[in-house]
């Protein structure tokens, strides 16, 4: 008797549980991402770069508080003819230069104001891991750098909601990868740091 | 709540389109811009640390190139050597602009400590590989069947030469005290062959190019 007791308990519990976390709505969409190096990175880079996108899903544990994750690509590619100072030299010559950053980042957002405000602001942490791949094509020769780098990407932004579960999403982010190794040029800090405006949509669904 | 369900389910079905969309775009994320021949020439200057450029006043230049090469073979840049005389010319000329005076042989050096030497060497270089392609046929494996993955479609064989220049500075004085060339200053130029109606700008090009990416060198008053 007791164990029967127990085992309703312990279904109980369990089915009120899955209802809880039935009623915890998720969202997730696409963004279209453009990108502004910033800092060391705009040394070797310093056009913006429009081929970017990345596919996000947010878990409402609350109102105001989601947890999810993310993951984007940034591609840059600039042609230049700018001369390379060398520590005791230079080259020169066409290059062509690529940068390609895949964050894979958790993310943590507050939302200001109601649920059922149409425009409803936010902010957010997302922490993880940045692959950031660096090549410079000069003359005959290709030179190529890539790291796995731990990286932190505050951001702040807002969502407007245009038809029952869908809404229109921008965000500023300011993306921060931290030194891992070395530089192309053999420098020993390879931190990049660019600025993200991510605009898009998602959808908000149910699970029941 | 059957819809609600549905609807969900339909929205995760972006999930691995997005993903093949994000491996489609990869695959041709790297542009090459339509580049020339001339795009491909190469400028590299290296100087060595500590040395005083305004001490020397003088140089002194053979009036030939040296062309390295394999002598039971024919010199792949033979074609090239109707441009010695301009390579020369540009190195004594952007010399002469830097302040520094060319002195007829080495008979008329008063002081080495002073006078710079200045040499031309060329060789070729010649680059064999092979290529293939990855990806292609991206959706031949995924889509409609799933019966295995499909060999690479496309692929072959690349090969190509480079001629390069190089223009190399010694310490005259230093030399012969050390009884060994001393230098302290070196240009090198390096680019495809093949492409001879341009090949004269292209070395005009090249042997400023490697002076303008060297502002410490000028004579000293």
């Amino acid at each position: 008797m007791n164990a029967m007791k127990i085992l309703k308990t312990l279904v109980f519990t369990a089915l009120f549980a899955a209802t809880a976390m039935a009623q915890n709505q998720v969202l997730s969409g696409i963004t279209w991402n453009i990108g502004l190096p910033s800092g060391r990175m705009s040394d070797f880079m310093d056009k913006a770069s429009f081929g970017g996108f990345a596919i996000e899903g947010r878990r409402f544990l609350s109102e105001e508080f989601s947890v999810g994750g993310s993951f984007s690509w940034n591609y840059w590619s600039e042609l230049t003819d700018q001369t390379i100072p060398l520590e005791h030299g230079a080259v020169g010559g066409t290059q062509i230069r690529y940068i390609n950053s895949f964050p894979f980042l958790v993310n943590a957002h507050y939302y200001i104001g109601d649920r059922k405000d149409q425009i409803r602001p936010y902010l957010g942490l997302n922490v993880g891991a940045y692959y950031i791949l660096q090549r410079l094509d000069i003359g005959v020769w290709s030179f190529q750098n890539d790291h796995w780098h731990f990286g932190l990407a505050p951001e702040a932004g807002f969502m407007i909601e245009m038809s029952r579960g869908t809404y229109f999403m921008a965000t500023a982010r300011y993306n921060y990868a931290f030194d891992s190794g070395s530089t192309m040029g053999g420098d020993s800090k390879n931190t990049y740091a660019y600025w993200g405006i991510n605009l898009g949509v998602s959808w908000m669904s149910g699970w029941f | 709540m059957k819809v609600s369900i549905r609807k969900s389910r339909l929205q995760l079905l972006w999930v691995p389109f997005l993903v093949a969309l994000g491996g489609i775009v990869l695959t041709s994320c790297y542009e090459d811009y339509g580049l020339t021949t001339q795009d491909y020439d190469s400028y590299l200057t290296s100087y060595t640390p500590g040395t005083n450029f305004q001490k020397f006043r003088y140089f002194v230049m053979p009036d030939t190139i040296v062309h390295i090469y394999d002598t039971t073979q024919t010199d792949p840049l033979k074609s090239a050597r109707k441009f010695d005389k301009q390579i020369l010319s540009l190195c004594a000329s952007n010399l002469e602009a830097r302040g520094y005076t060319r002195l007829a042989s080495l008979a008329d050096v008063v002081d080495s400590s002073v006078t710079l030497v200045v040499m031309n060497a060329q060789f070729s270089s010649e680059f064999t590989g092979y290529y293939y392609n990855y990806w292609y046929p991206y959706w031949g494996w995924y889509y409609p069947y799933y019966p295995g993955y499909y060999p690479p479609a496309s692929g072959g064989t690349y090969s190509y030469t480079t001629g390069t220049n190089v223009t190399y500075m010694a310490d005259m004085g230093q030399s012969r005290q050390d009884k060994r060339l001393d230098g302290v200053w070196v240009g090198i130029i390096s680019g495809l062959t093949g492409s001879s109606s341009t090949a004269g700008t292209r070395i005009s090009t090249g042997i400023n190019k490697i002076f303008e990416q060297s502002p410490y060198l000028y004579a000293g008053q």
